[in-house]
């Protein structure tokens, strides 16, 4: 089963991007995080007040209060568009957090794995096809169900099994490193190993592993919104996406706007992210 | 050969054997335990106690574990306290469903084999651009979501397509686009970048400086060497697919393993959800195992059993 | 009661109220009056699945599998309401005097669908295996005992008196002594159906029982579906998918709208949401605390807005049509008082009060309220807990505020108010030794006048003290095709197939 681990290429993939799309995206994505950062400053949005006179409205009717409910209300009566602004924050918060975790974890045992070798690479290797084999669903009920429902129980439920993409592509990108012979050259003159790790071996795994992050980073917002679809993801007073979208699922038929818009902007997030992530991976990326 | 035929034997059973015990554990901890499912809100807690004492819950862990191994190495999980039938009966029972959706969305997904090499072979034009963002933009739509999208156009708007149970070929079809969508995509942008890389190769540029036109080059010189990072991905994505089942068959309710699976963490049935899992990794480990053998045959460069 | 599904739901077997507006007068297609026979077959969804047809064991209780075995077995006897009953297997009942001996003599003309009569031996058998199997429904009988005194009579004893036993027994199934350990797919009884087929959690197959001593059922063939997904549950109603189905909720009905083959129904009334407030738990203590948060959320617009077919406000602890119901004042919105009452009793304006629920039915409700509270300043978290852990937490008193639709089992308050408000239950993290002795009073007699008046008294007590919040009583939504005939609402969401037939579509 090595030859399965060690495969080099699994996922990045190069798409070929023109500096246009890749700027397009970037613009897009800034528009997603100055909603995110300062929409919540703009537009007043309580999350926890409900209006329950005013439930399912449509896109542009008016409140009974006289105010127009720009893009509709959900089943109880909240803002559809103050949830899909204040979604964004907690989309761009959760993704941003669970990359870090991932990437820090999945460094330090990709490149401990690959540089060391030996049974920690076994040990460390096995783990992740282990991870690979579980369904990541019962870790996600269980991390959901042991603790109160917060933030950090969500970052922590997604990271438990997403730092395994970065650990394969740093322990692959390390063996081929230490290979080389500046890297043998450090260790013959007796450098210790965490300084030829840090110094020698890191700087140039960090480049593709960072390419792989924008992916990551797009499969954190979706796997959240999953969580949320499911009942275990956030409180009810953080507003997510996903959570808007499963809210919506029983009124496909009188009420589509409530599934249909957080989706779009998911959608849009993602795809942004995407295609900023193809231009890195064509610039920072592996040559191989 | 013998030596890969064993590596891969015993890590597969590593892999297993894992999975096993970490499902085993993870029961553990989760807070809410058979014994209070079983007798509801009404219990008393003397009740409560009697009745862990009578599933062994009020053993060690180690015991309990112990006791658990022997039942995996028998394959008898005991009985389902909920259904009143063999936890491995049923598990079996729904697995043909599991089975029915995941090959028909993996044929489905297919497609993007096709489309991607497409769009390697013409890298860089108009249809390369089309068809590189229809993929990312499959491939970032949450999979619930498109399921429920699908519910919304296909069976509610324009009532072609029924949209839950089973039944009729038609019941098939939207759980198994649904599913298929995230995988089509990803076969198209491997199969992209794995064409275009061949596309790249020398031996490739020589065809066509001897004339040969650009769909000849490809299929005479190109499919058969892009193809193994395209199968190997695939295989091993299958797994992937068993885990977008349990969200997909629970939007549809699609009678098969992974809406199994999720009622059986929900009331604590042990004897299902170990069962079940157990069954998962063996699919999943039997994928890679058709994985390398596949990619091997494809392609000489890869050896089995190579230390990598 | 199980969280994880509302379990007894239960009401009085009255008059149902037909939501008039959804149906168009039988002006449709001329057609359908043509062809004379209709087939006699039903398909259901039903709301729980059928994951297993013991109607002993671990799944005994839940709605599906109650709804499969009425079909297939039958109990000793069945509800009519208010403290009455009606013989099924047993032709008559007599308690003594402390109602601690319970005499049944049984009807001597049914059989089993495998020809065996049914005796004494059966029914003794069975409830020995309720007792043996400890599984929920066991809890109902704790220190109780069944023997048979000659082929025709059993005789039910418990150690503590047990005026409440015949609204438990209507749950209670009688299978043959002979099958007790055999296989479950396929059982034997002796009700209106035989089964025809079983999928454990997606289908059961039925066929009418020709030797049913009440005669063969007018279906040929009933199929009980499991349709879990509520949206699922609609679309297969809206393309006649199924002809039937029950618990369906107020905004479903917007969607059903427009389809004239429909008829929607109302059963009577099944349950109270309870909202208990933990007097054990961070200044909830004080019942004029407890009050003013009840008093500080305008339940009647949230009702009107959410459930408006379902719902009403409610004015006790337990429905109209259960024994030892009190009319209470009710509490009105005032949260300038609510606001003035916490002030005055020091409330920490700090804290978090955590309302727990499992159900996602409740999450708008749970929102709606935490919204209210929060204009006043007091801070509510609505918190969705898996069924196990909500369980977990509930039985631990590991809460602030809990949401529940709690019913009441064979419409006798002893089986909720006598069962979950005593000290000893350490149910509600309130303990009041006057309710107690009330509780306890009412639990020893077999007096139903007597026990209605204490059950008033207690319901009094508990209201005054707003050991929860009690706002709003539930009624169930019954959607059938006009052609689906002669069915009566049951009060118990459990519905009785043997009477059902299809017409031709003008009813």
């Amino acid at each position: 089963m090595s030859a399965i681990t060690a495969r080099p290429r699994l996922w990045p993939v190069r798409l070929r991007s023109t500096p246009t799309v890749a700027a397009v995206a970037t613009v897009v994505l800034a528009v997603y995080l100055v909603v995110g950062l300062i929409g919540p400053l703009l537009i007043a949005y309580d999350p926890v007040a409900t209006s329950v006179a005013d439930r399912l409205l449509p896109i542009g009717a008016v409140r009974s209060d006289g105010t127009v409910a720009l893009l509709g209300t959900d089943g109880a009566g909240r803002d559809m568009l103050g949830q899909l602004v204040y979604g964004a924050r907690t989309s761009i918060i959760i993704g941003i957090s669970v990359v870090a975790a991932c990437l820090a974890v999945g460094l330090a045992f990709g490149t401990l794995a690959g540089y060391l070798a030996g049974w920690t690479d076994v040990a460390i290797s096995r783990l992740i096809d282990i991870l690979m084999a579980f369904p990541g669903i019962l870790l996600a009920i269980v991390i959901a169900g042991l603790f109160d429902r917060s933030m950090l129980v969500v970052v922590l439920a997604l990271s438990v099994a997403g730092w395994v993409g970065f650990a394969r592509l740093a322990r692959g990108l390390t063996l081929s490193l230490r290979e080389r012979p500046y890297v043998d050259a450090a260790r013959l003159i007796g450098v210790p190993t965490p300084v030829v790790i840090v110094r020698h071996v890191v700087p140039f795994v960090i480049g593709p592993v960072t390419a792989l992050a924008t992916t990551e980073f797009a499969g954190a917002v979706l796997s959240e919104a999953g969580l949320s679809f499911l009942g275990l993801g956030l409180p009810s007073a953080t507003v997510s996406w996903g959570q808007v979208i499963a809210n919506g699922k029983d009124y496909l038929d009188t009420a589509w706007w409530i599934s249909a818009l957080p989706g779009l902007a998911l959608t849009g997030l993602v795809v942004s992210t995407g295609l900023l992530g193809d231009h890195l991976t064509q610039r920072l990326g592996t040559s191989r | 050969m013998t030596r890969y035929a064993l590596r891969t034997a015993a890590t597969g059973v590593l892999i297993i054997f894992g999975a096993a015990t970490l499902v085993f554990f993870i029961m553990r901890a989760a807070p809410g335990d058979q014994a209070l499912v079983l007798l509801g809100p009404d219990a008393t807690a003397a009740e409560v106690a009697a009745a862990r004492t009578r599933l062994g819950l009020d053993q060690p862990l180690p015991v309990q574990y112990w006791h658990y191994l022997t039942q995996l190495v028998t394959l008898d999980f005991g009985e389902s306290y909920r259904f009143g039938q063999p936890a491995v009966e049923l598990v079996l029972s729904r697995l043909p469903a599991s089975v029915e959706l995941t090959l028909t969305a993996t044929v489905i997904a297919m497609a993007g084999v096709v489309l991607g090499a497409l769009a390697g072979a013409y890298r860089g034009r108009w249809i390369d651009r089309g068809i590189s963002g229809f993929a990312l933009t499959l491939y970032s739509m949450p999979p619930f979501w498109i399921g429920i999208m699908l519910i919304l156009v296909m069976a509610l708007q324009l009532r072609l397509l029924p949209s839950a149970g089973v039944g009729t070929p038609a019941h098939i079809v939207l759980p198994a686009l649904t599913l298929a969508a995230p995988f089509t995509a990803l076969l198209t942008r491997i199969t992209r970048s794995s064409v275009a890389d061949t596309m790249a190769e020398p031996y490739v540029q020589r065809a066509y400086a001897k004339g040969l036109s650009t769909r000849e080059v490809v299929t005479g010189h190109v499919v058969r060497n892009a193809a193994t990072p395209v199968v190997t991905v695939g295989a091993l994505h299958v797994s992937t697919l068993l885990g977008g089942a349990v969200i997909v068959e629970s939007v549809f309710t699609w009678p098969g393993l992974g809406s199994l699976l999720v009622t059986a963490v929900t009331n604590r049935d042990y004897s299902i959800v170990q069962a079940a899992v157990l069954l998962i990794a063996v699919i999943v480990v039997c994928c890679n195992v058709a994985a390398d053998l596949i990619a091997a045959r494809l392609d000489p460069r890869v050896r089995l059993g190579a230390k990598a | 009661m199980r969280p994880v599904r509302l379990r007894r739901a239960v009401a009085l077997a009255a008059a149902t109220v037909s939501i008039v507006g959804l149906v168009a007068c039988s002006t449709t297609t001329g057609g359908s009056s043509t062809g004379g026979a209709v087939a006699q077959e039903l398909a259901v969804a039903v709301w729980t699945p059928i994951e297993n047809l013991d109607p002993h064991g671990a799944s005994g209780m839940d709605n599906g599998t109650q709804v499969a075995a009425k079909a297939i077995f039958s109990p000793l006897l069945r509800t009519k309401g208010k403290g009455q009953f009606e013989g099924v297997l047993a032709e008559s009942w007599q308690a003594n005097e402390d109602a601690t001996e319970w005499t049944f003599t049984l009807r001597e003309d049914v059989t089993f669908s495998d020809g065996t009569p049914v005796t004494s031996a059966d029914v003794v058998a069975s409830f020995e295996r309720v007792l043996a199997l400890k599984g929920a429904m066991a809890g109902n009988y704790a220190g109780h005992n069944a023997k048979e005194s000659g082929a025709d009579k059993v005789v039910i004893t418990s150690k503590d008196p047990d005026p409440a036993l015949l609204g438990k027994l209507i749950t209670f199934y009688v299978t043959p002594a002979a099958h007790q350990d055999g296989d479950w797919s396929k059982p034997i009884g002796s009700g209106p159906f035989v089964v025809e087929r079983f999928t454990p959690g997606q289908s059961l197959v039925l066929a009418p029982n020709p030797g049913h001593w009440r005669g063969k059922p007018a279906l040929n063939r009933l199929e009980l579906r499991s349709v879990q997904e509520m949206a699922a549950r609609m679309t297969a109603l809206k393309t006649g998918e199924v002809d039937m189905t029950w618990v369906v909720p107020d905004d479903q009905l917007a969607g059903l709208k427009g389809n004239t083959d429909l008829v929607v129904e109302k059963d009577s009334g099944s349950g109270v949401i309870t909202m208990w407030m933990n007097g054990s738990e961070k200044g909830l203590k004080e019942a004029a605390v407890r009050r003013a948060l009840w008093q500080a959320v305008d339940f009647a617009t949230i009702i009107k807005s959410l459930f408006p077919e379902t719902g009403s406000v409610a004015n006790s602890v337990v429905t109209p049509n259960v024994l030892g119901y009190a009319p209470q004042t009710p509490v009105t919105y005032d949260p300038a008082a609510a606001k003035k009452a916490l002030d005055d009793a020091g409330w920490d304006y700090d804290q978090k009060i955590q309302m727990q629920f499992s159900q996602p039915q409740f999450q708008q409700f749970a929102d709606a309220v935490a919204s209210d509270l929060a204009k006043i300043g007091v801070k509510a978290e609505p918190t969705q807990k898996e069924a196990a852990v909500f369980l977990q937490d509930l039985l631990a008193l590991k809460w602030d505020l809990n949401i529940q639709q709690l019913g009441t089992a064979g419409f006798d308050a002893a089986t909720n108010l006598g069962r979950l408000y005593t000290c000893a239950a350490k149910r509600t993290g309130y303990c009041n030794p006057d309710l107690d002795k009330l509780l306890n009073q009412a639990g020893s007699t077999s007096d139903n006048a007597k026990r209605q008046e204490l059950y008033g008294q207690a319901n009094k007590i508990i209201w005054d003290d707003a050991v929860g919040m009690y706002p709003m009583f539930v009624r169930n939504l019954y959607v059938r095709n006009k052609s689906v005939q002669g069915l009566t609402i049951p009060p118990d969401l459990t519905p009785d197939f043997s009477t059902v037939r299809i017409g031709n579509g003008t009813s």
